[in-house]
């Protein structure tokens, strides 16, 4: 059984590597992380933090339900400093045989209250088991502009200079994509977003995400991605400081991948 | 005389030529038809192929003459209006229950989910006068202000058809016109009365007159019956799953038309020779809310039929198309008595809406298994029992449906689901099916990408979002899953269906439209292997359209629209399809008439394209653009006195590169098939 997950992880290594675990929230929300403001942006548009009042931190876990052990762990912060941001993010995918996992750190600078820019570095690490281990370095940048309350544009791009990995052992490729998204909050309660991404290798992906804000205390969220065609479905719950989102991506090949995070802001 | 018909007709064509050239625009009628037209082409394209949309049409033109009393108005009345959703109408009972009636039409605005091109769309057809009714049954009054509607339409494709030739096989025993006949007689909204007569190409036409009969008389608003008809009647209840006759809308651009809007009982006018009852049935009101509509009906379908072990007569399916022109559809003609009883039980108060329907059918002969292996689950004997429970609720901006049908001894489907108007400018459809592989029903219509709504599983989500008057967004995807096999699918199988559009509208005279549209599908092999496997097949659609209006005569619609269809391995087919339409409908003038000039290229059959045509009476016909060549068509409408109307059309296809066009008995020699039309419509 191992070796058929190790199987199908090398063979969509590729798209495993582009899903950046975004959190539940844009998760949710078709993994639109290009236009809109939230802490799991570190995993997308790194830009997209300098918009974020007070220190945060969370931290998500998701499960694969077409295997018990595959799973992906996550965690985020971010300081902000007047209006220089620093973030920092981890994630952890893959099971005992096979992993994968990636630090990185993000300077991000707001210019004025509604355009910033933002630079994240990153540290790859592969371990396979009986094949070794093998590491890598890849940038990503990232752009951001509100155009008014309601409409916001947003732009990244991830190892735009197309890194490898180290070793020769492990043809892996540290993917690069690019990205842009818009989102428009139709009322204080309806958000949506969409985002164009590219990824190589493989055909442009349009995703469309929709978050509504039924109370104060709860948000339900929804969306689809095209390619690979994706559901997405989750909700989020509000208090006070603390917030906790659930999310579960249907994929039509993958089956379902339940997640959920925990956040905190100061 | 017959003759000085003729010539006095010929004289008037030729003025209505010269009027058109000349831009001669004599003020007399007006021309309301605009807005009618304009609606049509909105919800057209959430239509199935073959739909007649003479009832929309009808419908609309009768409000137009009497505007529907906002203040006195019911549910079922609105659900009439195809432009509006069921959550526009639940929000609009909403408003009337809290603020009372309305006193000023623009009120309409402030209602939640009501944009200004609803608003827009429903002003021509609507008052908050009260003095329209004159309900009174008096025979003088029926006389006097009855209102009488007869319309003939004659059409003939001009090549001759191989299937007219002289066969020695299968042919076309009949003549190569099409006849239609429809006399329609309406007193208020309490009587009416339809007869209707069609002949359709190929059948025969002198040794009986007419192929298909039609006709009803329909009692409305007789005190505790709130219809009664006699004749021939459509039954369209809930979301279609159990009880629904005549077609009905799906997925279309606009999201919210999953949620299907029931029409209950209604007198049946149009020439579709299938899907309606014959019989007698009536809508009674119990007490309060409750409604009661017990029916029944026999008729004689067509069926190929062959004789079983016993030496019974047995069929495997019903033939619907209802032509009768070769030996062979000559004699299956009627050979299937239906007889069909059963009764609609609903409650409707407020925001709540709840249904039973229960309902027993008896074939003449019984049904066998079909050979096919995909085929294996449908429905066998002579004898089935249906039954289904429907609801609609409105929770604040959430309007909740759905409907659970049963073949008795056999399967279930359900349907259940919801609208919402997020906020003013957005709103969202979410629905969930599942219909069993053996769910046995003759009047099945529930929302499904399948042609029947059997076998199947999927859910549908989409929005709306019209952030302003010129910009509107729709999207929606849908996936499914078929988890027994269907025809050509050897195996279970899954897809999606997304569609994406927006309509930008700088102006009142100008409008553009972007569409892109995908549909991903899984279908045998076209390799030559002992064992099928399934192949993805990708269809996708890219649309550009404008509409510009130059100036009160003349508007203008060119489309571009790019196909694409690629099945598995195999290199992508690319087809495209260009035209310009030309419109000429100035305010008060005799004559009207449109114009469309098209160019397209497909590779082949799978990448064909559909569009819509203008026809006669702003009707719609659904052109099919396949192979390489040209398309024109013309269509004038002249009136030749104030309630004579009389409608022409000329229609060619010129193909290139081919010596035939059209298949089996429909084979035409050369390159070129047309087709004309006369219609004349006499209202008094």
């Amino acid at each position: 059984m191992k070796i058929l997950y190790g199987l199908l992880i090398v063979l969509s290594t590729t798209c495993v590597y582009a899903q950046n675990n975004l959190g539940p929230r844009l998760s949710a929300m078709a993994d639109n992380g290009a236009a809109v403001g939230d802490i799991w942006c570190l995993q997308a548009n790194p830009a997209g933090i300098a918009f974020i009042a007070q220190p945060a931190i969370s931290l998500n876990y998701i499960r694969n339900l077409l295997s018990e052990e595959i799973s992906s762990q996550g965690i985020v912060a971010v300081i902000p400093f007047g209006k220089n941001y620093l973030g920092t993010s981890f994630q952890r995918y893959g099971f005992s045989a096979y992993n994968e996992s990636k630090v990185g750190f993000t300077y991000s600078k707001r210019f004025g209250e509604n355009f910033s820019l933002a630079l994240n570095g990153n540290y790859h690490q592969l371990k396979i088991s009986n094949y070794g281990s093998s590491t890598g370095f890849s940038i990503d940048f990232g752009v951001f502009y509100r155009l008014n309350t309601s409409f916001s544009i947003g732009a990244f791009t991830n190892n735009p200079s197309g890194q490898k990995f180290n070793s020769d052992l492990i043809a892996a490729k540290i993917p690069t994509s690019f990205n842009i998204g818009t989102s428009y909050l139709a009322t204080s309660q309806v958000l949506i977003a969409t985002t164009v991404s590219k990824v190589s290798d493989q055909s442009i992906d349009f995703r469309f995400g929709l978050e509504y804000k039924l109370y104060n205390l709860l948000s339900l969220r929804g969306g689809i991605s095209t390619k690979p065609f994706k559901q997405h479905v989750g909700f989020g719950l509000n208090y006070k400081k603390f917030a906790m989102d659930m999310a579960t991506t249907f994929d039509t090949n993958l089956g379902y991948a339940p997640q959920i995070a925990i956040g905190y802001a100061l | 005389m017959h003759l000085k018909l003729r010539l006095d007709m010929h004289c008037k064509f030729f003025t209505a030529f010269l009027v058109m050239i000349g831009f001669i625009a004599s003020a007399q009628t007006p021309e309301p038809q605009l807005e009618i037209k304009d609606i049509l082409e909105s919800v057209a394209e959430n239509l199935p192929d073959d739909y007649d949309m003479t009832e929309l049409i009808d419908i609309l033109i009768r409000y137009k003459k009497h505007p529907v009393n906002l203040n006195k108005t019911t549910p079922e009345e609105l659900n009439t209006f195809i432009f509006l959703s069921p959550l526009q109408i639940s929000n609009f009972f909403t408003r009337i229950k809290e603020s009372g009636n309305i006193a000023d039409i623009l009120e309409l605005q402030s209602i939640d989910g009501f944009d200004v091109k609803t608003v827009q769309s429903l002003l021509p057809f609507v008052t908050l006068n009260e003095d329209t009714e004159y309900e009174k049954l008096v025979l003088r009054n029926m006389l006097n202000l009855g209102e009488n509607d007869l319309m003939l339409r004659f059409a003939q494709t001009l090549q001759k058809q191989k299937g007219f030739t002289d066969l020695p096989g299968n042919r076309y025993l009949g003549s190569p016109e099409r006849f239609q006949t429809r006399y329609r007689y309406q007193y208020g909204s309490i009587i009416a009365a339809a007869i209707t007569l069609d002949k359709d190409a190929g059948e025969k036409f002198f040794s009986k007159p007419f192929d298909f009969y039609s006709g009803n008389i329909a009692l409305s608003k007789l005190g505790k019956i709130k219809k009664l008809i006699l004749g021939d009647y459509t039954m369209q209840f809930g979301q279609g799953l159990t009880l629904w006759s005549g077609f009905s809308f799906g997925k279309g651009p606009d999201v919210t038309s999953v949620a299907k809007k029931d029409l209950g009982l209604r007198p049946y006018n149009s020439t579709n020779e299938y899907s309606f009852f014959r019989g007698v049935s009536a809508t009674i009101n119990l007490y309060n809310g409750f409604d009661f509509t017990p029916f029944v009906s026999y008729r004689n379908l067509d069926a190929s039929q062959s004789l079983d072990i016993d030496g019974n007569l047995v069929q495997s399916t019903i033939n619907q198309t209802g032509l009768h022109r070769t030996p062979t559809e000559i004699k299956n003609k009627g050979s299937l008595s239906q007889l069909i009883y059963g009764g609609v039980l609903q409650y409707a108060k407020n925001e709540l809406a709840i249904g039973g329907i229960a309902y027993h059918s008896k074939y003449g002969n019984s049904f066998i298994t079909q050979s096919a292996l995909y085929d294996r689950f449908s429905f066998t004997g002579n004898a089935l029992t249906n039954l289904g429970l429907y609801y609609n609720y409105t929770f604040r901006n959430i309007y909740f449906y759905g409907e659970g049908g049963k073949s008795l001894a056999s399967g279930s489907a359900y349907l259940s689901g919801l609208l919402t108007s997020l906020s003013p400018t957005v709103s969202a459809a979410l629905t969930y099916r599942n219909y069993a592989k053996n769910y046995h029903n003759f009047f099945n219509q529930g929302v499904s990408e399948s042609s029947e709504a059997i076998n199947e599983k999927g859910l549908y989500a989409g929005l709306n979002i019209i952030p302003n008057k010129r910009w509107a967004f729709s999207f929606y995807g849908d996936y499914f899953r078929f988890p027994w096999l269907k025809f050509r699918v050897d195996a279970p199988s899954s897809g999606y269906e997304i569609l994406s559009q927006v309509v930008y509208t700088p102006n009142k005279t100008f409008k553009i439209l972007l569409r892109f549209k995908t549909e991903n599908k899984q279908q045998n092999t076209d390799l030559d292997v002992p064992i099928n496997f399934i192949d993805n097949v990708k269809r996708e659609g890219y649309r550009i359209e404008s509409n510009w209006q130059a100036n009160q005569r003349w508007r203008f619609q060119n489309r571009i629209e790019v196909s694409q269809y690629q099945k598995g391995e195999a290199k992508a087919e690319f087809g495209y399809l260009v035209y310009q339409d030309v419109d000429y409908s100035p305010l008060f003038s005799k004559i009207t008439g449109n114009i469309r000039v098209a160019y397209f290229s497909t590779p082949g059959y799978n990448s064909r394209i559909y569009a819509y045509e203008d026809d006669v009476l702003y009707s719609f016909a659904f052109g099919m653009y396949s192979g390489k060549g040209f398309r024109t068509y013309l269509n004038l409408k002249y009136n030749l006195a104030k309630k004579l109307n009389i409608w022409a059309r000329y229609a060619l296809f010129y193909y290139r590169n081919v010596e035939t066009v059209g298949t089996y008995l429909d084979e035409i020699e050369g390159n070129q098939k047309s087709e004309i039309k006369l219609q004349l419509r006499y209202q008094f």
